[in-house]
């Protein structure tokens, strides 16, 4: 708080006076940096009560007589069944299975290949040169946008393999193609490839964590590398592979942009999953939330229910993913106080 | 016989017994002889003639005056070829980008600074995950709802837009400087890690009052319309769907980008350096500035480049509130076309053996490129900066 009169008299004038004040956070730049923090947290919070706002104003606003709470659940019913607005709109239930469905088989895909690959990283090859380069490599895929995996997905997977595919099993449909179109299996590897890095770096940061008396006390019982892994690394280690599938699954539940090219569509007259053989229809395209909400932004025809509808499918589009990355967060400290408790790391 | 620039393609030398030829589509044409029979023929091999000059030059189509840059993949009449030059997709790209660049920067770096180094680790801790939460918002909503809210009145609150802007920051600068002045300034001491929270009612009534002074200005002295007095004394379009509004809802979706890994550049910095500035007395602010902020700085140019290639490769802002028109163009108040987004619009249609296709792989492969060089780059820029940290402990 104090100016040191000495100083401030020697130096000629139009000398940093900031040296001379040294008051704590009485500074307009740390206010500044710190009406940062605020904003950015004022525009989460404010998107957040935006879609409650309209949501909740749309869902409960042509309550017939009865309650609020059957004017919502009502509105929910129609909005998942027969569409939003009155009816003029897709329901929302086939873009929720058809997300449920490729989130699902992208984390067949993704989990035991990640998972995989991590402990390859970490227990096998340890420390050498091409560890760092696959690690590099990693971080670089996770950095690369998700419309060019799209691009890819479309171009390897969907004409190349599909291709292929369809002249080797199905050459009786051709021209029209099976394997050879945009699709559910498609749009799910995909993903999956989107998603791999995710996995690998938090199932890394486990395995990481474990402590290497827990390993060595393993070999010292007698037990070879694969029983240490199998036995004692992947059990202790189990929560952070689950913590990189949530977030692989919450990433993959809101990209939209690589699926425009592998299999979403607009409308999709059946569900991918059905009471025909063989249940799971790989094939076919689906709905998917994401594309809903982009659709229900570019429908102008919507009217004054747009906006309501679009708040609705966003929060829940939300809502789902929120939820999801804050297990994860829960999930990876429980992991982390668990050894980092410990003396021996 | 040329084509469509004016290079030669193909030469067509006109036998004795055809009295007409014509074009019957964009690669065929016909022939008719003195029996009036009409034959067609197909043209095969690389009639669009695509080449570097094609797609990043500016081309003399026929008719046109002079060369531009066009995209217009469906041919605009028979006869003609797509126009592909990738040369507005690009500078659209990137345009978007660097609006994005102008907001997120100094508010994603701002909050890091705040985070990493004034703020207690117990805060720190708990208010973190809740802006890298902000990245994990699936950026079509983000989209949707700002194409839904705010751009059709973008335009008309741009005075408004402004005059926040400009006044948030100065009247936070003012009450800062009235802050020190008061006899009972070091009881912030305690509450410090806070600070954020109590400027929060503050700079919410700034942001207000800016709107305000804003639309009062453009009411009295800008006869109601700033852009429309603007525009007419200067001479520039604008649209509803612009650069900005895009740079403004790209900016917000790479804020948490740029702050996670700016914060964590600026927390990497051993705190007995900082320490040693503050004994000699120096204040926070400036032993951040001079001591921290410079060994943290290739972090930092880390966090912008993570957050300039996350700008590049985003498709659903963009297509959502971009207008996707392809102009070649730096007005900030005009349309643009990205190319993420017309990979999204376009691919799926596009005929696979086409030139169309063929360019289009090319644009996916200048985003590839760009999110490679970016991403290598902010890597090798972290790495360095923990052996860094290693070897001055």
């Amino acid at each position: 708080m104090s100016v040191n009169p000495a100083t401030t008299g020697a130096q000629p004038s139009g000398c940093r006076r900031a040296v001379a004040v040294p008051v704590f956070g009485s500074d307009a730049m740390t206010w500044l940096a710190a009406w940062c923090v605020a904003l950015s947290l004022l525009v989460f919070v404010g998107f957040l009560s935006v879609l409650l706002f309209f949501a909740g104003q749309w869902l409960v606003a042509d309550a017939p007589n009865g309650s609020m709470m059957t004017a919502l659940l009502d509105t929910i019913e129609r909005l998942l069944l027969s569409g939003g607005g009155n009816g003029e709109f897709n329901a929302m239930l086939p873009a929720i299975v058809g997300t449920s469905v490729v989130v699902i088989l992208m984390s067949v895909l993704v989990a035991p290949l990640g998972v995989v690959v991590a402990i390859y990283l970490c227990e096998y090859a340890r420390g050498t040169w091409y560890t760092e380069l696959v690690r590099i490599g990693m971080q670089n895929l996770a950095g690369v946008p998700s419309i060019i995996y799209g691009v890819f997905g479309l171009t390897f997977f969907v004409y190349t393999i599909g291709g292929s595919l369809d002249e080797w099993f199905y050459a009786d449909r051709l021209p029209s193609p099976t394997l050879g179109s945009p699709g559910l299996l498609w749009a799910a590897i995909t993903l999956a490839l989107l998603t791999l890095p995710t996995v690998v770096v938090a199932a890394e940061e486990g395995l990481q964590r474990i402590p290497n008396s827990l390993r060595e006390g393993s070999y010292a019982l007698g037990a070879t590398r694969i029983e240490t892994i199998i036995r004692v690394l992947i059990p202790a280690a189990s929560p952070s592979f689950i913590t990189g599938i949530i977030l692989a699954i919450a990433r993959a539940a809101g990209e939209v942009a690589p699926l425009m090219l592998v299999g979403v569509v607009k409308f999709a007259p059946e569900l991918p999953v059905n009471l025909q053989a063989p249940f799971v229809h790989l094939e076919h395209k689906f709905m998917h939330m994401g594309f809903y909400i982009f659709d229900v932004a570019n429908h102008a025809a919507l009217g004054s229910g747009r906006l309501g509808l679009l708040c609705a499918a966003s929060l829940f589009l939300v809502a789902v993913i929120l939820s999801l990355n804050i297990s994860a967060i829960v999930l990876r400290s429980s992991l982390r106080r668990r050894f980092d408790s410990r003396e021996d790391i | 016989m040329s084509l469509l620039t004016g290079k030669e393609l193909f030469h067509y030398r006109q036998r004795p017994s055809v009295n007409a030829v014509g074009w019957s589509g964009s690669n065929s044409f016909f022939t008719e002889d003195e029996h009036n029979t009409r034959r067609h023929w197909a043209l095969t091999g690389n009639l669009d003639n695509i080449d570097l000059e094609r797609l990043f030059a500016p081309v003399q189509y026929v008719n046109d005056a002079e060369g531009a840059y066009v995209w217009q993949p469906l041919p605009p009449a028979l006869g003609q070829a797509a126009r592909l030059s990738i040369t507005p997709l690009l500078l659209g790209t990137l345009k978007a980008s660097v609006f994005a660049l102008l907001l997120a920067v100094p508010i994603g770096v701002g909050a890091a600074a705040f985070v990493g180094y004034f703020m207690r680790p117990s805060y720190r801790n708990r208010i973190k995950p809740v802006i890298e939460m902000l990245a994990a918002f699936p950026t079509v909503v983000l989209g949707a709802v700002f194409a839904l809210l705010i751009a059709p009145y973008f335009l008309s609150f741009m005075a408004s837009w402004l005059g926040a802007m400009l006044i948030t920051p100065l009247g936070i600068i003012i009450a800062a400087t009235i802050w020190r002045r008061l006899p009972s300034a070091n009881k912030l001491e305690s509450g410090f890690s806070s600070l954020p929270l109590w400027l929060l009612p503050l700079g919410a009534m700034l942001l207000l009052l800016g709107g305000y002074l804003g639309h009062y200005v453009e009411a009295q002295w800008l006869n109601g319309d700033l852009l429309a007095t603007l525009s007419n004394a200067y001479e520039f379009d604008y649209q509803q769907r612009n650069a900005l509004l895009v740079g403004t809802a790209l900016g917000i979706a790479i804020i948490p980008t740029i702050f996670t890994v700016a914060e964590d550049a600026i927390n990497a910095v051993p705190k007995p350096m900082a320490s040693g500035s503050l004994a000699l007395g120096a204040s926070q602010w400036l032993s951040f500035r001079t001591i921290v902020f410079p060994i943290a700085a290739p972090g930092i140019f880390a966090a912008v480049l993570l957050g300039f290639g996350r700008a590049v490769g985003e498709t659903m802002i963009l297509l959502l509130l971009s207008g996707n028109a392809a102009n070649a163009d730096w007005n900030p108040l005009i349309a643009l076309r990205s190319v993420a987004a017309t990979l999204a619009i376009e691919m799926p249609d596009a005929p696979v053996e086409g030139s169309h296709f063929h360019v289009l792989i090319v644009g996916a492969l200048a985003l590839f490129a760009i999110s490679f060089i970016v991403n290598t780059l902010a890597q090798l820029l972290k790495r360095r900066l923990t052996k860094h940290r290693v070897y001055t402990v």
